[in-house]
């Protein structure tokens, strides 16, 4: 064997670990109201009144504890989108989709998710969720938003 | 800056980090403190790269400290060292940051930094996050369109033609970026940075130390870093307010009252071509929609009013942990007068700017040739 004779050698691994998340009380709440009723909670700050959906225990505006919960869309405008036309390994859905920022109604921020990349929804847009038949509290429960009918159209 | 099959983790800081030392004439133990940055271990996973890089870089039995600030981590690391030096408890520091993205898979790494709560179930991944930014962009700015961030993905390619340490180096046309392949839109190919592997590495030394060292030091004259949200949504990411602060922060610091005026050349992290646009918009080059015109004028080019990315940026390479601190050295070097084909010439004072954490995180820092 010579010893001088450069080597490259690659070691190979595919890590996976089970992981339990605590999702905290107020999440907890939030994700408990999606699975259980389809319905979308909001945290509102007793400070500034800032209504923010994902919600949080904290108002990241003001930083006072924000523990009240109020129902927030279902419906909701569309702030921004991108589109995916070929979904890769491992894409949250295996159909052409968007990426949506929504502005639930009631809601003072915007919420990640996803929508058809069929042309029915764009900035602007009102969309309203479309809820999985069967939920287990993850905001996945949501499959995607799709735009909302004009009777609809205006929130709750 | 490519791909680095030939060396493993720590021998490729080493080689940064000897580099660096060679550069101002010192060896390992005329260092006083060593800091190292890198972006999230699941890049390379590989965890801790704390516990072992010190001694590759010839920094066994001395202070080492590791700063993570996401795609930021580079210029924080950097600014991380200046404060080591400027509060006085140390005299002679050395920076090093770095990434190697072809041990793993940069978006899936990058899609699992999102909160596990809320998007990571989404793979969001980087291009689909700034092809959110770049339509609210867009459609904030009508007078802005694809074509102003297919201008700036030409001139940075260009420029990566005078750099040899750049990753791509190939000219490309607005045609060629407009019909490129959608990613996520609006963002095409050749709006994209490369995954890469590379380290950086700064010596940083007290006022004397530095003059004695080199002839003529890059002075950090000007810092600045800001954070917001964590959760995407909740920051305007077509004019995200920790570039607005943190570049107010740099200039008051460095005494820059006009951006496009006072500085001779500018480093942005670009790793999107839309991102070129906004940023020159919250760095006050230009006003909140100017980015397209300004692109357009040929002021950012290499002979324009202040030449941007004169590398070829971000879009030319992209080591994660390393990134930001590229952008460092790079107007280090302007200001030194030392960036070979690519210097600016007469550059007296250059920014570097980074974004990272999901648009949370924004560090500016500018250089001098004096104090």
């Amino acid at each position: 064997m010579d010893l001088k004779e450069p080597r490259l050698v690659f070691l190979e691994a595919n890590n996976s670990c089970p992981y339990r998340w605590s999702t905290g009380e107020i999440v907890g709440s939030f994700l408990t109201a999606l699975r259980d009723h389809g319905k979308l909670l909001a945290s509102k700050c007793p400070a500034c009144y800032r209504v923010a959906c994902p919600p949080a225990s904290y108002c990241e505006e003001c930083g006072a504890a924000a523990t009240e919960l109020v129902e927030v869309g279902p419906t909701g405008v569309v702030v921004s989108s991108a589109g995916v036309e070929e979904p890769w390994a491992g894409a949250p859905l295996d159909v052409p989709f968007c990426y949506v920022l929504i502005r639930l109604a009631g809601a003072d921020t915007s919420l990640l998710h996803l929508a058809p990349n069929d042309g029915s929804v764009h900035p602007g847009s009102t969309v309203r969720p479309e809820l999985r038949p069967e939920r287990n509290g993850s905001i996945t429960d949501i499959k995607w938003f799709v735009a909302a009918g004009e009777v609809e159209r205006g929130g709750p | 800056m490519s791909r680095r099959d030939d060396v493993n983790v720590a021998e490729m800081v080493r080689e940064a980090a000897l580099c660096a030392m060679n550069d101002a004439g010192i060896g390992p133990s005329q260092i006083d403190a060593v800091v190292i940055g890198s972006a999230p271990e699941i890049f390379e996973g590989v965890n801790s790269p704390e516990n072992w890089v010190g001694p590759a870089v010839g920094a066994g039995g001395k202070p080492v400290m590791r700063i993570h600030t996401g795609g930021t981590v580079g210029a924080s690391t950097g600014v991380a060292a200046f404060y080591h030096v400027a509060g006085g408890v140390f005299d002679t520091v050395l920076a090093v940051s770095y990434e190697k993205l072809s041990d793993g898979v940069a978006q899936y790494g990058l899609s699992a930094c999102y909160d596990p709560l809320w998007d990571r179930d989404f793979a969001c991944g980087a291009p689909a996050l700034v092809g959110l930014q770049s339509n609210l962009y867009l459609s904030r700015y009508p007078g802005v369109n694809e074509e102003h961030a297919a201008m700036v993905a030409v001139k940075n390619r260009r420029n990566a033609l005078n750099n040899p340490h750049a990753q791509l180096r190939r000219e490309v046309t607005v045609r060629d970026v407009l019909d490129s392949a959608p990613i996520a839109t609006p963002i095409k190919l050749l709006d994209c940075c490369p995954t890469s592997d590379g380290a950086a590495a700064m010596v940083i030394a007290e006022d004397r130390t530095a003059r004695r060292l080199c002839p003529r030091p890059a002075w950090f004259a000007g810092v600045g870093t800001c954070s917001e949200s964590p959760y995407v949504p909740h920051v305007d990411m077509a004019y995200p307010e920790s570039c607005v602060r943190a570049a107010q922060q740099a200039y008051q610091m460095a005494w820059v009252y006009e951006p496009l005026r006072d500085l001779d050349v500018a480093e942005v992290y670009e790793a999107f071509s839309f991102q070129e646009l906004i940023w020159s918009e919250t760095l006050g080059l230009c006003s909140p929609g100017g980015g397209g015109r300004l692109v357009e004028s040929g002021a950012t080019a290499m002979d324009g009013e202040l030449p941007v990315n004169p590398s070829g940026g971000v879009l030319s390479a992209n080591p994660i942990g390393a990134t930001a601190m590229i952008r460092q050295v790079e107007a280090a070097m302007q200001v030194m007068g030392r960036a070979g084909d690519r210097q600016v010439p007469g550059a007296r004072k250059a920014l570097a700017h980074a974004w990272g954490g999901a648009i949370q995180f924004s560090v500016v820092t500018i250089f001098a040739d004096e104090v």
